[in-house]
């Protein structure tokens, strides 16, 4: 079963994304968009390169993060806000529909 | 085809990887490998190598050798010495291809390309490209079009050829071919391996910083399978009976499902001590606990700066005094010895920045600490940010690309302290082994005007930076020495070989457009160049003086 939601990449374009349940919301961008230093680690939790933003409406739609994603959160270079979550940890299901995530810009040296 | 491969320094897994994939694809392939006992960022003494060996070992065996293709591998630090046996090679074997491969040309592909004594240079991973190179040459074909070479051609037109992807997975190499690199005796008792290739982290000062954002649309970090790593180590042990293993992965335990794997299979099957690198951020209590059930004896992790605020703002790594101290509280609890790691002299680091490095480390209860300076990597962030704020000069950043300095000696940076950079670097792995009653004593010869005292403390530091290895390398330096004089006079390659591919006729073959650099060529350079190869040299000298241990020591200065 697919299941549709809307991403905001990193030029603020909204995009319609549709994958199969099961697959993680990091899977589904890299599918699509192919963007460079995101997900570095491959989906390990560790690096935090696929941070997003979820919209403040769909947050409580997901599962609580585990303690390893909190953990990876707060000890990587990151702007992290209540709506932070690795989108390697999300797999789609079916009441994710028309969700909204925001890709974030790695930071970089000025 | 033959096949001549060339590296310096210490055992290289990468090369390792290249020559088993060429040997695999039917080439005859030999290795000149040179220790570089006098000259390895440490001390920079060249004369000294000349006990042990000298140039026309090497240039002799790579003339008996009679390769059809020589190759080089450079990192940065080991660019100079490169660039000039690669010059000699090209003026005795003029018809004979050479290519740089490594972490420089991919750094700096524009100015290695330029250089004359290089026909192509390989971007990124070497193996593919390398056996389509080959191919092409046994073929008799044009090679201008390969992916992830450039390529000089007769006219002296550079062909710049897209990247290919990366390999994946990478259990479709063979393991890496050891083999020549023992001949030289530069295997020691604690054998280096990798299961890894890329890094999943993009800290500012490393390489990685770049090289992640160059693949972009693929992850670059892949990790090789337990059953194929364990199959590779299980023939390793068994050929070479190492006393120990020592991962070199940039982080080795990041994936815990893939070390619960690991861990039971490295019990049963190889069951000996080993060391590995980890960060304060991946040192999770479930990793350490696999790694310990593993058998690992010690880890490394870098702090790389005492200061918070340096470590978030400049490196991009938020790591707090918290969790590093948590991570190091973690790792002794499980029975690990840690080695940790710090760099001075980033931009903007102050002498209080510095001294919280000692401070930190003293709550770490580090069993060997290491320190660095800071070295502006070409193209990374922080290189990059150093030449934009004016930390570092052009005229250094061009120096750096050619491979001056080292990151145990030289201090690049345009800092109002450098000394102290000097200073704390040379005295945080002996302050880490100095009873806490001898601490004032150190402190106060902290405070003294950088000198003698100073460079002996390095001189005495040098040891303590990885304490194991050193002691490894004393014990087994002699038959290493031994090792390398009989595989510079042994022609021990396989004297039958034949190419057992049938050519084609074709009339396509390249030319090359390297000239050599010989007098006569010299007299055709204007004056005003030579002026400024004189000037160059001077400032060269000039800067040698400045540097510790670069040329002759002058204690006094």
């Amino acid at each position: 079963m697919l299941v549709q939601f809307n991403l905001i990449d990193r030029n603020g374009s909204k995009i319609s994304i549709e994958a199969e349940e099961g697959t993680t919301i990091k899977d589904a961008i890299m599918d699509k968009l192919s963007p460079g230093n995101f997900a570095l680690c491959g989906g390990s939790c560790i690096c935090a390169t696929c941070h997003v933003y979820i919209a403040e409406e769909d947050i409580n739609k997901l599962a609580a993060q585990k303690d390893d994603e909190i953990e990876t959160l707060e000890t990587n270079d990151i702007n992290q806000t209540k709506l932070s979550r690795l989108s390697c940890q999300i797999e789609l299901k079916e009441e994710f529909n028309n969700i909204t995530v925001t890709m974030t810009i790695p930071r970089t040296l000025t | 085809m033959r096949v001549l491969f060339y590296y310096r320094g210490s055992e290289h897994i990468g090369l390792e990887s290249i020559m088993s994939y060429v040997k695999s694809k039917g080439h005859l392939v030999e290795l000149i490998y040179e220790p570089a006992l006098g000259d390895n960022g440490y001390i920079d003494i060249p004369w000294l190598n000349n006990f042990f060996y000298n140039d026309e070992l090497v240039i002799n065996k790579a003339l008996r050798f009679k390769p059809d293709l020589i190759c080089f591998s450079a990192i940065t630090n080991l660019y100079m010495p490169i660039k000039k046996l690669a010059r000699q090679f090209k003026k005795l074997m003029p018809k004979v291809p050479i290519i740089c491969g490594g972490i420089h040309p991919t750094s700096l592909p524009e100015e290695t390309i330029e250089e004359d004594c290089f026909d192509m240079i390989c971007l990124g991973e070497g193996e593919g490209a390398m056996e389509d190179l080959l191919q092409r040459m046994r073929e008799k074909k044009s090679y201008n079009d390969i992916k992830n070479l450039w390529v000089k051609d007769a006219t002296g037109h550079i062909y710049k050829n897209e990247k290919r992807p990366v390999i994946r997975p990478l259990e479709n190499l063979p393991n890496p071919d050891k083999s020549l690199f023992a001949k030289y005796g530069a295997l020691t008792s604690r054998i280096m391996i990798m299961t890894t290739r890329g890094c999943p982290f993009a800290c500012t000062f490393c390489v990685n910083s770049f090289r992640n954002a160059a693949y972009s649309g693929e992850v670059y970090l892949r990790q090789r399978s337990v059953d194929n790593v364990i199959a590779d180590m299980v023939e390793i042990k068994k050929k070479y009976n190492p006393k120990k293993f020592r991962f070199e992965d940039d982080v080795f335990a990041f994936n815990q499902k893939w070390l619960n794997e690991f861990k039971v299979a490295y019990r049963e099957k190889i069951n000996l001590p080993f060391h590995c690198y980890v960060t304060p951020s991946t040192a999770k209590d479930e990793i350490l606990k696999s790694l310990k059930e593993a058998g690992c004896e010690s880890v490394a992790m870098g702090i790389q700066s005492g200061s918070e605020k340096i470590r978030t703002k400049l490196l991009h790594r938020r790591h707090s005094d918290e969790l590093v101290i948590a991570a190091a509280q973690r790792i002794k609890k499980h029975g690990i010895k840690l080695v940790s790691e710090y760099i001075f002299g980033f931009p903007e680091e102050t002498p209080e920045e510095m001294w919280k490095a000692f401070e930190l480390n003293d709550k770490l209860d580090a069993y060997n600490t290491s320190s660095y300076i800071f070295y502006p990597y070409p193209k990374t962030a922080l290189a990059e940010y150093s030449l934009e704020h004016g930390y570092l000069t052009k005229e250094d950043y061009d120096k750096i690309k050619q491979g001056y300095g080292s990151y145990h000696t030289s201090c690049w940076l345009d800092l109002p302290y450098k000394d102290e950079v000097y200073k704390f670097n040379s005295m945080l792995p002996v302050w880490n082994v100095t009873p806490k009653f001898l601490k004032p004593l150190l402190k106060k010869i902290l405070k003294l005007k950088y000198g003698l005292i100073h460079k002996f403390i390095y001189v005495l530091s040098v040891p303590l930076i990885d304490f194991e290895e050193f002691t490894i390398r004393i014990k087994e330096m002699p038959h290493m020495i031994m090792q390398v004089r009989r595989a510079l006079t042994n022609d021990d390659w396989d004297k039958s070989y034949v190419d057992a591919y049938i050519p084609e006729t074709s009339s396509e073959y390249i030319k090359t457009n390297v000239k050599s650099k010989d007098k006569e060529f010299e007299n055709l350079i204007p004056e005003n160049i030579l002026a400024k190869e004189r000037l160059e040299k001077e400032l060269k000298e000039k800067r040698k003086k400045e540097h510790f241990f670069h040329g002759k020591i002058k204690y006094n200065t």
